[in-house]
C-alpha cells in the first residue's frame, strides 16, 4: 500500500483517471406559488481536483460544504450544472484543454488579440494532429482545417475573404473543440447508452448502510444485481460461461462474510456487516473507481476500524482508486494519500496527507485540524473551535467566503476570492494570507 | 477516597429487559454506578452497550415493552441514611453468609432471578432443581431489599427518619409517576443527541422555555419568566438572546438549537444532568464550542453531568471520571488520566487503540474481532470472552467480579480479579 | 408428522428466497397469528367455496321454477335449507349462486382497478414532473366519481345492463384511489437510497420502478384492496336492488332482497337470507383488511402479541 505520497517513486500514469474541471452544481430555490426561481444554492462551486490511478483522495469539510454533492455529481446521481468531468484522459488532451479553456475565456471578455488566435490554432493543430487524442479522423481534419485557417487568417493571410476573420471563427472554432473532447472523455456529457457502460467503471458506497439496501432483496440478490443490469464483468472471459453465483460467492469472501450470509435479508445485519455488502455490490462489477461517501460515519469505532482495513486490503489487491469522502480528519488521514478540504463549496487547500497535517496554511484547516478531539487527556487543549456559524450556500459572503469567521480576515479577503495557487511539495492553498507566521495550533 | 464525596446518584443492581416475542433482551444487566457531587462522569460505549438505557432507567422513560426489572438508584440521598442502608446491608449479608446450605438454596430460588415463561410469567423451580442449585456467596438483590424492609419496619417512630421511609425513600424506582414527573426537567435533566427533533418545531424557543419554567417554579408572571430565559439563553452564551426568543427551531443552526436544549435543561436549577450523545450531530469546529460550553456551565450551575457518548475524545476532554460499558456491563471505571494511561480491560484497551488517531498512521488499524453479542442470548460468563486475545475458561463460566485494581480503578475482568466471581443477582 | 415438517422446510426455503415468496410467507406467519385477519380469512374461504362448489352442491338448481300451489313460500325446512321464494325457487340455491355473482364481480373489479391504478400512480410518483401533474390531474378527475352513482346511470343509459357494466363502472372510479395511494408510497420510496444505488448500478427505469419501488409500496395496498372488495360487492348489491345490475335470472343478492322486500312479513326468509350473505362477506373482507393492516404496520416494533 502507498504509505507516503512521493511523486518520483510513484509511476506518472499517462492517463489521468479523473479530473474535474471548474464543476459547479447549482440548486435553485424556488419559492412562492409558481415556483420561481429566486435563488440558487451553490453546492459545488468551481471544484477542480485530479486524481491518479491507484491513490486515495481525501475530500473534508462540514455538513454543507458540498463534498457529497461532489461524490453524486461524479457519480452523475445530481449532474453537474457546469464544468467537466474528465474519465479515463491522456494527459496531453487535459492540457490543451486547459489552455484551450483560458484562450475562450479571453475571448468571452473580449481581450483577446491576434496572438490568441495563434496560440489557439497551435494548441488545436496539438491536440487534433497527435494519435493520442481519440476523436474520429474526419473530425479531426475538419478541426485542424479550422485551426489552420485561423492561424492564417491571424498571419493576415487576405486570401481567405470575410468568413475566416479570426475574430468570428475563433470563438467557434474553439467551442467546437471543446464541445468534441468533452463528448469523448468527460463523463457529463456522455449519451444515456454510453453512460451505462461507465457506470460499471465508477462505484459508491453510500453513507448510510441502513437504507442504501433494498430490504426485501436478499444478500444474494443485492450483490447480483449489478450482473443483471450489465451481464458479465469485462474480465469474464468469453468461452467459459460466466458463472454468477460463483461470483458472488467470491465476492461475499473478499468482504469478509460467508455463504450463509447470502440468503439472508438486510434487516438481520450490523452496520458494518451492511457496508460490507455494499461494498461487495460495488465491486461485482470491477469499477476502476470507487466514491466513497461516508462509508464508516454511521458505524462504531471498532467496527470502523475493520472496514476501513478492508477497504485497503482492496484497494491492494484489486488496484482501485478511491474519493474518500468524510468529516472525521483522523479516519480521512488514515485512508488517504491527499488530502483536499472544502469550505462552502470551494476546495480550500489540497496537500499530500502530511504536508497537510504538519504544515496546514489555510485558517479553516488550523481550525479543523486543532478541533478534532485527542482521547488523550494529556492533551486537555482549550479547543476553541471557530467562531460563528456556518453561513449558508444560498448567499455565500463575498471575496474569500471564510473571511467572516477568519481571524486573520483583511480588506482584500472581503472583496477578493483567493485562487488556488501552488506553493510547492504539492501543496495548494486558496488564502491572501497563506504565508502569515502564526503558531501552530496543534 | 479519603474526602468524603457526596454521592449525587447512587445506582445499584439495575437491570433493565425488553420482552419481546422473540425473546428478552437484556439491555442493562446489573449496573453499578455512583456519581459523586461537581464530578462530570463519561459513560462511554458502542451501539447496543446499554448507555443511553441507563440514561432512561434513571429517568423511568423506558419505552414499552422493555421494564426495570431489578435494582435501585437512589437520588440524593442523604448521608446519614445511606451509612444507615450500607450499614444494614453488610448486615444482610452477614446474616445470609451465617445461613445453611439448604437455606440458601431456598433464598436463591424464591429471590433469585427466575427465567420467565412465553408470557412473561416468573416461574417456579422444582424441589429437584432447587437441590442443584449453587447458591452464590453474596446474597441476592431482592433479598437484600426484602430483608431491608422488613429491618425497616421495626426502627422505632421516634427515628427521625421513620419506618419503611428510611431505605427506600431515595430509591427512585420506587416513587410514584407524579414524583416522577416533578423530577424530570427540575431535578435530573436530559438533553438529546439531535436538537432538531427534541425541540418541538411549532413553539418558538422563548414558549418552550417559559413553559419548562412556569411548569416547575410555579412562575406565571410573565415578565418574570421572560427575564428567566434572558438570563439562562444568556448563560449558553446566544447572541442576541431576545432575537432567539422570539425565533422558531426550524430559525437556528445546529449549534444554537443545542444550546437551546441546554438552556431548557438547565433553566431549573437540575443537580444532575445528563446529556446523551450531546455533541454527535453537530460538525467538529461547533462540537468543540457546545462541549467547553457545557462543562463550564455545569460547573457553574453546581450540577453534575453525566455525558454519554461512543467518542472517547469527547470525554478525554469533558470528564473526570470514565466507565466503560459493554453488553449492557460496565467493565472498567476510573479517572480520564487513569484510564487513557492504564487502561486495564481487555474491550478498553482494544477501544483505543480502534482509533485512528491524529498524527499517528498505521497501515493496519488494529481491530476487535467479531462482532456484538446477541443481547437476547443469555451468557454465563463475561460478556466479551467470544472477542477476548487473553480469554481464559473460567471467563466462559463465570461473571467476572468489580474491583479495585489500582487505586479509585475499577475493572471487571478475570484477568484481575483471579477468577472470584460476581453472581450479583 | 414428516408433511409437516416438509412443508415446514418449504415454506423456510420460500421465506428465504427472497422477493414475492419471502413476503408471501412473511404474511402467512403474521397473519395467522392476528385474530381479526384468521376470522376474516375464514369467512371469505367459505363464501368461496360454496360460490365454487355451487354446481355440485346437492341443492335444486336455481332457476328452478316451481310454481305450483305450496311450493312457492315455504319455510325452511330440510327440503329447502333456506325455504323456497315466490316462485318456488329454492332460497339457499340462489344465495351459493349470488355468491358468485357477487365475489366475481368484487374481486374482477378491484383487479382491474389495482392494475390500472398501480400502474398509472407509480408512474407519477417515480417520475414526478409533467407525468406527475397529468397523471395526478387525471386521478383528481377520475376521484370525483361516485362509483355508485356512475354505475347508476352506466345502467340506466345502456340498453342492457349487467354484470360487465358494473364491473366497468367501479373499475372506473376504483382505480383512482389505488392510483394516489401507490403514488404517495412511490414518491416516499424513491427517495430512499437503495434506488440511487441502483441507479448508480446503471439500472434503468423501469427495473427500478418495478424491482424495487413497487414491492416496497404493496403493504397498504394489500389492505385497500381488501376493503374494495368489500365495496365493490356492496355496490353490486345495491345497484342489483335498484335493477340496474345484474338481471333477473341472474341471483344476485342485491336482486333477491328487492324481490323479497315485497314479502318482509309473511315470507322474511327470502330478504333475510340474502342480507346476512351480504353482511358476513362483506364483514369477512373488513376483517381481513383492517387485520392485515394491524399485521403490517407496527410489526416493526415486535412486539409481543
Amino acid at each position: 500500500m502507498t504509505t507516503a505520497y512521493d511523486a518520483s517513486e510513484k509511476v506518472r500514469d499517462e492517463v489521468v483517471l479523473l479530473e474535474t474541471v471548474n464543476m459547479k452544481k447549482l440548486f435553485p430555490v424556488k419559492k412562492g406559488v409558481f415556483g420561481r426561481v429566486v435563488g440558487h444554492v451553490h453546492a459545488v462551486d468551481g471544484v477542480s481536483v485530479s486524481i491518479r490511478r491507484g491513490e486515495t483522495l481525501g475530500l473534508v469539510g462540514e455538513s454543507g460544504c458540498g463534498k457529497t454533492t461532489v461524490g453524486r455529481a461524479i457519480l452523475m446521481l445530481t449532474p453537474p450544472s457546469d464544468g467537466y468531468v474528465f474519465f479515463e484522459t491522456p494527459r496531453i488532451v487535459l492540457e490543451s484543454f486547459k489552455v484551450l479553456q483560458s484562450i475562450r475565456s479571453k475571448f468571452r471578455q473580449g481581450k483577446a488579440a491576434a496572438a490568441d488566435a495563434v496560440r489557439l490554432a497551435d494548441e488545436m493543430g496539438r491536440l487534433f494532429g497527435s494519435a493520442g487524442c481519440d476523436v474520429s479522423d474526419d473530425r479531426k481534419k475538419d478541426l485542424c482545417g479550422m485551426a489552420d485557417k485561423i492561424r492564417r487568417s491571424a498571419a493576415g493571410d487576405k486570401s481567405l475573404g470575410d468568413s475566416a476573420k479570426w475574430r468570428e471563427a475563433a470563438p467557434e472554432a474553439l467551442d467546437d473543440a471543446l464541445t468534441e473532447v468533452a463528448k469523448r472523455y468527460c463523463i457529463n456529457f456522455k449519451e444515456k447508452t454510453e453512460m451505462k457502460h461507465l457506470r460499471a467503471r465508477i462505484q459508491i458506497v453510500f453513507q448510510d448502510p441502513y437504507s442504501s439496501l433494498d430490504p426485501r432483496f436478499t444478500v444474494e440478490r443485492i450483490v447480483g444485481e449489478g450482473f443483471r443490469i450489465h451481464g458479465p464483468p469485462a474480465s469474464a472471459s468469453k468461452d467459459v460461461k460466466f458463472g454468477e453465483t460463483e461470483r458472488i460467492h467470491q465476492l461475499i469472501e473478499q468482504v469478509g462474510l460467508s455463504h450463509d450470509h447470502l440468503s439472508r435479508l438486510p434487516h438481520e445485519f450490523s452496520g458494518g456487516q451492511k457496508q460490507r455488502i455494499a461494498l461487495a455490490r460495488a465491486l461485482a462489477l470491477e469499477p476502476d473507481f470507487i466514491v466513497l461517501d461516508e462509508p464508516t460515519s454511521a458505524l462504531d469505532v471498532s467496527v470502523q476500524a475493520q472496514v476501513l482495513n478492508l477497504l485497503r486490503r482492496l484497494q491492494d489487491k484489486f488496484g482501485l482508486t478511491y474519493l474518500f469522502i468524510s468529516h472525521d480528519l483522523s479516519v480521512v488521514e488514515h485512508m488517504s494519500d491527499r488530502i483536499a478540504v472544502m469550505y462552502l463549496g470551494k476546495i480550500i487547500e489540497l496537500a499530500p496527507v502530511r504536508e497537510l497535517l504538519s504544515n496546514a496554511k489555510h485558517p479553516y484547516t488550523q481550525a479543523l485540524i486543532a478541533s478534532i478531539p485527542i482521547p488523550d487527556p494529556k492533551f486537555k487543549k482549550v479547543r476553541k473551535g471557530i467562531e460563528g456559524e456556518v453561513p449558508s450556500p444560498i448567499d455565500p459572503p463575498k471575496g474569500c467566503r471564510f473571511h467572516p469567521r477568519c481571524g486573520l480576515a483583511g480588506r482584500e479577503c472581503k472583496t477578493i476570492e483567493p485562487l488556488l495557487v501552488d506553493i510547492g511539495n504539492g501543496h495548494f492553498v486558496a488564502c491572501h494570507h497563506w504565508d502569515y507566521k502564526v503558531p501552530p495550533l496543534l | 477516597m479519603t474526602t468524603y464525596k457526596k454521592p449525587v446518584l447512587e445506582i445499584r443492581g439495575l437491570k433493565t429487559q425488553f420482552f419481546l416475542r422473540e425473546g428478552t433482551v437484556t439491555a442493562l444487566d446489573g449496573i453499578d454506578l455512583t456519581v459523586y457531587e461537581n464530578e462530570s462522569i463519561g459513560m462511554v460505549g458502542e451501539t447496543g452497550c446499554g448507555k443511553s438505557m441507563t440514561a432512561f432507567s434513571i429517568l423511568r422513560l423506558v419505552p414499552h415493552p422493555g421494564r426495570i426489572e431489578s435494582g435501585n438508584i437512589f437520588f440524593k440521598e442523604s448521608e446519614e441514611v445511606r451509612s444507615r442502608r450500607l450499614r444494614y446491608e453488610a448486615e444482610a449479608q452477614a446474616w445470609y453468609e451465617r445461613q445453611p446450605l439448604s437455606k440458601k438454596k431456598e433464598y436463591f430460588a424464591t429471590y433469585g432471578p427466575r427465567p420467565r415463561d412465553r408470557k412473561g410469567r416468573e416461574m417456579r423451580f422444582t424441589r429437584s432443581e432447587v437441590e442443584k442449585m449453587t447458591p452464590p456467596e453474596i446474597a441476592p438483590h431482592k433479598l437484600v431489599m426484602t430483608y431491608l424492609s422488613l429491618l425497616a419496619k421495626k426502627i422505632p417512630d421516634s427515628d427521625k427518619i421513620g419506618k419503611d421511609a428510611a431505605l427506600r425513600a431515595y430509591d427512585l424506582l420506587n416513587k410514584s409517576h407524579d414524583y416522577m414527573r416533578s423530577v424530570r426537567g427540575k431535578k435530573i435533566s436530559m438533553i438529546f443527541q439531535d436538537p432538531t427533533t427534541a425541540l418541538d418545531p411549532v413553539f418558538t424557543v422563548g414558549q418552550q422555555l417559559r413553559e419548562v419554567i412556569s411548569l416547575h417554579q410555579g412562575i406565571y408572571n410573565r415578565a418574570e419568566l421572560d427575564s428567566r430565559v434572558l438570563k439562562i439563553l444568556r448563560l449558553v452564551r446566544l447572541a442576541a438572546p431576545e432575537t432567539v426568543m422570539k425565533q422558531y427551531p426550524h430559525e437556528l443552526s445546529g449549534g444554537m438549537k443545542q444550546r437551546v436544549m441546554i438552556a431548557l435543561a438547565l433553566s431549573c436549577g437540575p443537580s444532575l444532568l445528563i446529556a446523551d450523545e450531546p455533541t454527535t450531530a453537530l460538525d467538529v469546529t461547533i462540537q468543540a464550542q457546545v462541549l467547553n460550553l457545557l462543562k463550564e456551565v455545569v460547573r457553574g450551575v453546581g450540577s453534575t453531568m453525566i455525558l454519554i457518548t461512543h467518542n472517547l475524545g469527547v470525554v478525554a476532554e469533558t470528564c473526570d471520571r470514565i466507565c466503560i460499558m459493554y453488553a449492557g456491563r460496565i467493565v472498567e471505571e476510573a479517572t480520564a488520566a487513569e484510564l487513557f494511561e492504564k487502561p486495564t480491560h481487555p474491550y478498553t484497551a482494544g477501544l483505543l487503540n480502534a482509533f485512528p488517531k491524529l498524527g499517528e498512521r498505521k497501515d493496519e488499524l488494529s481491530v476487535i474481532k467479531g462482532t456484538v453479542p446477541d443481547l437476547m442470548l443469555p451468557f454465563p460468563g463475561c460478556a466479551f470472552v467470544e472477542r477476548c486475545e487473553r480469554a481464559t475458561d473460567v471467563c466462559r463460566k463465570v461473571r467476572p467480579r468489580r474491583v479495585e485494581v489500582y487505586p479509585d480503578h475499577f475493572v471487571s475482568c478475570h484477568l484481575f480479579t483471579g477468577g472470584a466471581n460476581d453472581n450479583r443477582v | 408428522m414428516t408433511m409437516r415438517r416438509r412443508l415446514n422446510d418449504q415454506l423456510t426455503r420460500w421465506k428465504m428466497s427472497g422477493g414475492a415468496k419471502q413476503f408471501v410467507v412473511d404474511l402467512l406467519e403474521r397473519g395467522s397469528r392476528n385474530a381479526m385477519v384468521v376470522v376474516g380469512v375464514s369467512i371469505i374461504t367459505i363464501m368461496i367455496s360454496l360460490a365454487l362448489l355451487a354446481p355440485v352442491l346437492p341443492i335444486a338448481p336455481p332457476n328452478e321454477l316451481h310454481l305450483e300451489l305450496g311450493e312457492n313460500f315455504q319455510t325452511p325446512s330440510s327440503r329447502h335449507w333456506f325455504g323456497t321464494d315466490s316462485l318456488g325457487r329454492d332460497v339457499f340455491s340462489r344465495l351459493v349462486w349470488g355468491a358468485r355473482i357477487s365475489l366475481l364481480v368484487g374481486t374482477l373489479a378491484v383487479l382491474f382497478s389495482l392494475l390500472i391504478g398501480m400502474t398509472l400512480g407509480l408512474t407519477a410518483g417515480y417520475f414526478g414532473g409533467k407525468t406527475d401533474y397529468i397523471i395526478s390531474g387525471t386521478i383528481d378527475l377520475f376521484w370525483t366519481f361516485p362509483a355508485f352513482l356512475l354505475a347508476l346511470a352506466l345502467g340506466a343509459a345502456l340498453e342492457s345492463p349487467g354484470l360487465n357494466t358494473v364491473i366497468i363502472a367501479i373499475s372506473i372510479s376504483y382505480w383512482a384511489g389505488f392510483a394516489r395511494l401507490v403514488r404517495g408510497q412511490s414518491l416516499a420510496v424513491r427517495e430512499r437510497l437503495f434506488v440511487e444505488a441502483s441507479k448508480a448500478l446503471g439500472a434503468n427505469s423501469r427495473r427500478i420502478m418495478f424491482t424495487h419501488v413497487l414491492p416496497n409500496c404493496l403493504a397498504p395496498l394489500i389492505v385497500w384492496a381488501s376493503i374494495g372488495v368489500a365495496d365493490a360487492i356492496t355496490i353490486e348489491s345495491s345497484l342489483s336492488f335498484l335493477g340496474v345490475g345484474t338481471q333477473p335470472p341472474a341471483a344476485s343478492w342485491g336482486y333477491e332482497l328487492q324481490s323479497g322486500k315485497t314479502f318482509i312479513e309473511e315470507a322474511p326468509w327470502i330478504a333475510v337470507f340474502p342480507g346476512l350473505a351480504i353482511l358476513v362477506t362483506i364483514l369477512g373482507f373488513n376483517l381481513l383488511g383492517d387485520g392485515l393492516r394491524d399485521v403490517l404496520d407496527p410489526r416493526l416494533k415486535g412486539l409481543r402479541r
